[in-house]
């Protein structure tokens, strides 16, 4: 059991999340296996967005969008990464 | 229609976080509280070429603010030759367009999208429905959130849309 469990939480990561309207970053716990959207969408929830379409995107200069549709795992993500929300809706 | 001292303490109480968000990006915001201006200088990452964001909010929060690009005064607006040429995105079409003879941010947080000032949408319901229109369209509704969604954009261009 107890090595269950650490594998457990060797398959969950702390992500520092960025958002454009706080001045405060909040962290989350999250399973390396969800996708990216549920992720951003729960971030979005915790900030206080409604609706809209969120993501993430790295801290790198230019950022890098993650995306929606792939597991955190699978784009990298590591642990005390930080990460920014963003709309990925489109214009006109 | 709002009193300026309204809408001038409703944007400094949103600057905290959008100041955040530039010491993030490597930008600065300079805020004219007389005016109820916000001046955004960029640098197009491609080029290096200097952009200058303005955003203007009197009777902000009931109508959108105005989001433009001005010359290095901070005049000219809708200019082409001041705004970014669209590039490809990864979400869609982009939000700098041209309108008949004038470049537009076309976004439902910009005043200046709307038909009943000058913009292309009519379908939008009009300026002081900025919250809740184009729903499919890229969304923000704070001044911080605002400068993510064009930033989002403006990084991705690579030139004008005119030559000066």
């Amino acid at each position: 059991m107890e090595q269950q469990s650490h594998e457990h939480g060797d398959r969950k990561i702390r992500v520092i999340v960025f958002a454009p309207r706080s001045a405060q970053p909040k962290d989350f716990t999250w399973p390396k296996t969800l996708k990216v959207g549920e992720a951003a969408r729960e971030a979005a929830t915790a900030f206080g967005y409604q609706g809209g379409n969120p993501g993430l995107q790295t801290e790198a200069h230019p950022p890098r969008v993650l995306d929606n549709n792939k597991t955190l795992e699978q784009e990298h993500v590591h642990n005390d990464e930080k990460l920014e929300l963003i709309d990925t809706g489109g214009g006109v | 229609m709002i009193p300026a001292e309204h809408s001038r303490l409703i944007v400094e109480h949103e600057l905290e976080a959008a100041r955040s968000w530039a010491g993030r990006h490597g930008a600065e915001i300079d805020w004219l509280p007389e005016a109820l201006e916000l001046r955004v200088p960029l640098l197009q990452l491609e080029t290096g070429k200097p952009f200058f964001l303005r955003g203007m909010f009197r009777d902000y929060r009931a109508l959108a603010p105005e989001w433009t690009f001005t010359d290095e005064k901070w005049q000219g607006t809708s200019r082409p030759a001041n705004f970014p040429k669209a590039a490809q995105t990864p979400f869609g079409a982009s939000i700098f367009i041209m309108h008949g003879q004038t470049a537009v941010i076309c976004v439902p947080f910009n005043r200046l999208a709307y038909a009943d000032h000058a913009g292309p949408h009519g379908d939008w319901g009009g300026a002081a429905n900025w919250l809740n229109a184009g729903a499919s369209q890229i969304h923000a509704e704070t001044i911080g959130d605002m400068l993510q969604a064009i930033y989002r954009d403006f990084i991705l261009t690579r030139e004008r849309m005119a030559n000066p």
